[in-house]
């Protein structure tokens, strides 16, 4: 169920049970089942080389308010306008030096905050990026996961716990 | 509006609409719309004159929301904090770019309460063999009582010269990478 403002009571109300079903049942439902998105991939994206390159993927776990679709596999999209608590991250085979940054973007652009990143040292290693934050978005805007290397033409990791994800939970209006 | 602890109901009671517009509406709207403030820094902030091993506050002049005045007893001039203004646990999150951290060298940020540091792991930042501009970011929930003041801390072995004890460094300010720091209430 949707978010309802809640009702202002007024005295010498009479308490329906309509009222008490949208205000007090559905807007508690709400809480504790907002819109959550939770979308991973099982096939690898090419990240590196020259700027962000956006996480593709290919499988919904949970998606409570159709914020996923194939037709756009590096977006969640809102329709449910308020703050959201965003997680992502991914994994790349990084080289000995190489930078991999994950960032998320709104609506094509980088968040103006920080994202997050990890250098390899002398050996080559396989590493994991995760990052998260709180972002207030509209409905219609679309949330990415943007991937940075300098390490080019790196694919993300697809294994079972290396595979790249990206959730997103209303957590208020 | 402020949380209260909800009232325990009991038989025979005549409720009014000042009962239900505390208990129910003022509630509901404190679980969804909680004490919050995001706060950022659109300008590079150079760290110099400290020791490697210190942690700094970060400096996060501009205010995208403050929703419960968490940034209104700042001290002049000083626009390091957030101060919880009504008491729970928090969720923090926060992160900045070391501009050109120099090979070897380590970037290192920790949340801290009223200049002590949260004694639980921070996040770091090591560089490889070549110069990068490497972002950090953390989150943890903590919990807070009314005047207690958060900081983002940051810490970089990154000397003036070879052998200096003191370390120099910058933040990066660019768009998809400003220091900032978000703080919000999850419950009492």
């Amino acid at each position: 169920m949707a978010w309802t403002s809640p009702r202002s009571w007024v005295a010498g109300e009479t308490v329906t049970s309509t009222v008490m079903n949208t205000h007090v049942r559905d807007n508690l439902n709400a809480i504790v089942s907002p819109p959550y998105a939770y979308i991973r991939a099982t096939t690898a994206t090419s990240v590196g080389g020259s700027g962000y390159a956006n996480i593709s993927f290919n499988t919904e776990v949970f998606d409570t308010n159709g914020l996923y679709t194939s037709a756009s596999p590096t977006r969640l999209t809102i329709a449910t306008a308020g703050l959201y608590m965003l997680a992502g991250g991914y994994s790349l085979a990084l080289t000995a030096g190489t930078l991999a940054t994950a960032h998320f973007s709104v609506n094509g652009g980088l968040l103006p905050h920080s994202g997050t990143s990890v250098i390899c040292g002398a050996t080559a290693q396989n590493a994991a990026l995760s990052l998260t934050c709180l972002y207030r978005l509209s409905v219609g805007d679309y949330v990415e996961l943007a991937s940075y290397s300098t390490r080019t033409a790196v694919n993300s990791l697809t294994s079972s716990g290396d595979m790249a994800f990206m959730q997103a939970r209303w957590m208020g209006p | 509006m402020a949380w209260s602890t909800p009232k325990t109901w009991s038989n025979g009671t005549a409720e009014t609409n000042v009962t239900f517009n505390t208990e129910i509406r003022d509630n509901l709207n404190a679980i969804v719309s909680p004490p919050y403030a995001y706060v950022k820094n659109l300008s590079s902030q150079h760290f110099s004159g400290s020791s490697l091993a210190t942690y700094s506050p970060v400096y996060l002049t501009s205010v995208v929301e403050d929703t419960n005045g968490m940034i209104s007893s700042r001290p002049s001039g000083n626009y390091t904090r957030l101060t919880a203004q009504t008491a729970g646990v928090y969720l923090l999150i926060g992160g900045l770019s070391i501009q050109n951290l120099t090979s070897d060298k380590q970037a290192s940020i920790r949340f801290s309460v009223n200049s002590s540091l949260i004694p639980h792991t921070g996040k770091s930042v090591t560089c490889g063999s070549s110069t990068q501009t490497p972002s950090i970011s953390a989150s943890c929930e903590y919990q807070l009582a009314v005047g207690d003041y958060v900081e983002l801390r940051v810490q970089c072995n990154m000397p003036q010269s070879y052998g200096s004890t003191i370390a120099d460094f910058y933040t990066e300010a660019s768009d998809g990478a400003y220091a900032f720091m978000q703080a919000r209430w999850l419950g009492p």
